[in-house]
């Protein structure tokens, strides 16, 4: 049994709740919104076993019966409070439960709560990402407007973008920008030298790696203007960058994740960063790459023994 | 400002030290922040506040009691406040993870103050660090609680939530039912996370730097009332031990562990406490603490400028 946590709005979900039905898999899906409301979990560690169980109105189900979980936006927008009292900035106290659940069980997990908020600190990321072999990209966080301005002036073409979770379009630094660098007083503000060559989208899922070479005019690839232009073609890696993106991928604990690289003109391969909830039907459309199917064969039979809790 | 680190701040100015301290009276905006992130070495990188900036290569150790209480700058829109805030938190948190001074402690991105046990192999973790593990149950249904309680056979019951918003407090199990009707709010929603409790002795170890430090716990005695200010208790050097491995594990270089040491020399480690107070213990007992922490502070040895 799979168990999937997660919007059908999302596509992502959606796509692997209809591969595993074409599979004959069993698994069930759940939408973390009602959690509290419409299901519940309940779990315990008695003499060092995990045990526990998903109540629906209809069925229960057993933790052990549980193969693997997907776990996709368990924090979804409408949890996340306006205020900005620093309480509020944690999760709710009923998704808490949830997110207590999903890291504390032993079995597989796509991708635990605990390693994808690696990716909710870019700069906490981007030193475990050094640590896995890949080259450390020039990067300065400032309020500082004068800092700003050096930085620029020394690295040439810089780019800037969000520090946390955010979601925020990468753009190179233009004249425009610079003549208002004096707002960076009023937020810490990312910046990274550029570094030129062709984006490669890699998706790991158990043992198996999908890149994806995109060519474009853009600095961000996702937000390609009208008039430019974007190419996305499926790509092998070199040996030496596939095992620094499974040491990665190990390390940062994700079985399946989206890692983000550059090729520069030289050959080397720079990492930006890991994202936990990978968009991979976006990829697959382009390069008929089969991630999604492997994503539903791994979560049916995951190519690693699963562990069980026992003290 | 919060009494440890104003405690430690005073201890800080005793020894000699120079010190910077970044209080709650700060907002988002009054903080300066310069940091070379790519590098190892903190010549370039600062932090400042009204003025007065700080390299982080003069930086010895970092006392972190608070992790976003900074206020949001009027000045800026509600929207542009939660995003400013998340970013510097970010920021910090990054920050606070790379530095190679004593930090205490780092703060985990995202998920700072989470239960022990609700990490991956966090009961695996506790064990190995040779502590007994006490059953617990993270449940929603409140009768199946009490049922799975008296089926332990523990006198008593440690309530608390899941992510520090239920202020844990111990019953009898037979009060169980009173105690659950007391919650109200977000807390009276969630499932309850409770760990059944041997008797024993109740002890909190603090660790702090290298050393650990053994105080009774305010309660324990499992009734209501008034009590003494917790002092000083006995500790064995094994139980110390593992105290200390239990916090190094954790990257904590400050942590209380609280404990339950029954008659068969079993401790079951009840919670690991990374933000702990202990300002309501005997005067002994906190100058210890804080020179123990000011001790741990002024330790590191040079930053790489």
């Amino acid at each position: 049994m799979i168990l999937m946590l997660g919007p059908l709005a999302d596509s992502g979900t959606a796509n692997l709740a209809l591969t595993l039905t074409g599979m004959g898999s069993e698994f069930i899906i759940l939408d973390p919104r009602s959690y509290g409301t419409k299901w519940s979990v309940d779990w315990s560690i008695e003499a060092g076993q995990f045990t526990g169980c998903v109540r629906t109105p209809r069925r229960t189900i057993a933790a052990e019966d549980i193969t693997a979980i997907w776990a996709h936006m368990l924090l979804l927008p409408e949890h996340n409070n306006v205020e900005t009292s620093p309480e509020r900035l944690g999760p709710p106290a009923r998704v808490a439960s949830l997110i207590a659940f999903v890291d504390a069980f032993p079995g597989h997990v796509v991708n635990r709560p605990s390693s994808a908020s690696t990716n909710s600190v870019k700069p906490y990321q981007a030193r475990l990402i050094a640590a896995s072999g890949f080259p450390p990209i020039p990067t300065l966080i400032t309020t500082c407007p004068d800092e700003a301005r050096r930085f620029i002036d020394t690295q040439g073409d810089v780019i800037f973008k969000s520090i946390s979770w955010y979601r925020s379009r990468v753009r190179r630094v233009t004249n425009e920008d610079f003549a208002r660098l004096d707002r960076v007083r009023n937020c810490p503000t990312q910046f990274q030298k550029f570094v030129p060559g062709h984006d490669v989208r890699v998706h790991r899922v158990g043992a198996q790696l999908f890149a994806t070479e995109v060519v474009t005019t853009a600095d961000d690839y996702r937000y390609v203007p009208l008039d430019g232009e974007r190419t996305m073609t499926a790509v092998d890696l070199p040996a030496d960058v596939a095992a620094r993106c499974l040491t990665l991928a190990d390390a940062l604990d994700m079985d399946v994740c989206g890692i983000d690289l550059r090729r520069t003109p030289d050959g080397e391969h720079y990492c930006f960063e890991v994202n936990p909830i990978p968009g991979y039907l976006f990829y697959e459309q382009y390069t008929g790459q089969p991630i999604g199917e492997t994503i539903a064969a791994w979560l049916d039979k995951p190519d690693v023994a699963c562990e069980r809790i026992r003290i | 400002m919060d009494d440890c680190a104003a405690q430690v701040y005073a201890g800080l100015r005793d020894a000699g030290h120079e010190v910077l301290l970044l209080d709650d009276s700060l907002s988002t905006t009054d903080l300066e922040l310069n940091w070379r992130a790519d590098t190892d070495t903190w010549g370039e990188s600062w932090l400042g506040v009204h003025g007065r900036r700080v390299r982080l290569s003069d930086v010895r150790g970092i006392l972190l009691r608070m992790l976003g209480p900074l206020r949001p700058s009027a000045d800026q829109r509600p929207e542009d406040q939660r995003y400013v805030l998340i970013e510097l938190v970010a920021a910090l948190e990054g920050l606070l993870n790379a530095f190679p001074g004593t930090v205490i402690n780092r703060p985990s991105p995202g998920l700072s103050g989470r239960n022990v046990y609700t990490r991956r192999r966090g009961a695996q973790l506790v064990a190995r660090c040779g502590f007994a593990v006490p059953d617990l149950f993270a449940l929603a249904d409140r009768d199946r609680l009490v049922a799975d309680l008296q089926r332990t056979g523990h006198p008593f019951v440690r309530v608390a939530g899941l992510h520090a918003r239920v202020e844990p407090h111990i019953v009898r199990v037979a009060k169980l039912d009173e105690s659950l009707a007391g919650l109200t709010g977000q807390a009276a929603d969630q499932p309850i996370y409770a760990q059944s409790v041997p008797n024993g002795e109740r002890r909190r170890i603090y660790v702090a730097g290298k050393r650990a430090i053994a105080t009774g716990i305010p309660g324990a005695s499992g009734t209501s009332g008034p009590e003494a200010r917790p002092e000083r208790a006995a500790l064995e050097p094994v139980v110390a031990n593992a105290a200390c491995k239990l916090a190094t594990e954790l990257d904590l270089r400050f942590a209380a562990i609280d404990l339950v040491s029954t008659d068969d020399e079993q401790h079951y480690c009840l919670e690991v406490n990374e933000f702990p107070i202990y300002n309501h213990c005997t005067e002994e007992v906190q100058a210890e603490i804080t020179s123990a922490m000011v001790e741990d502070l002024s330790a590191t040895e040079e930053v790489a400028a």
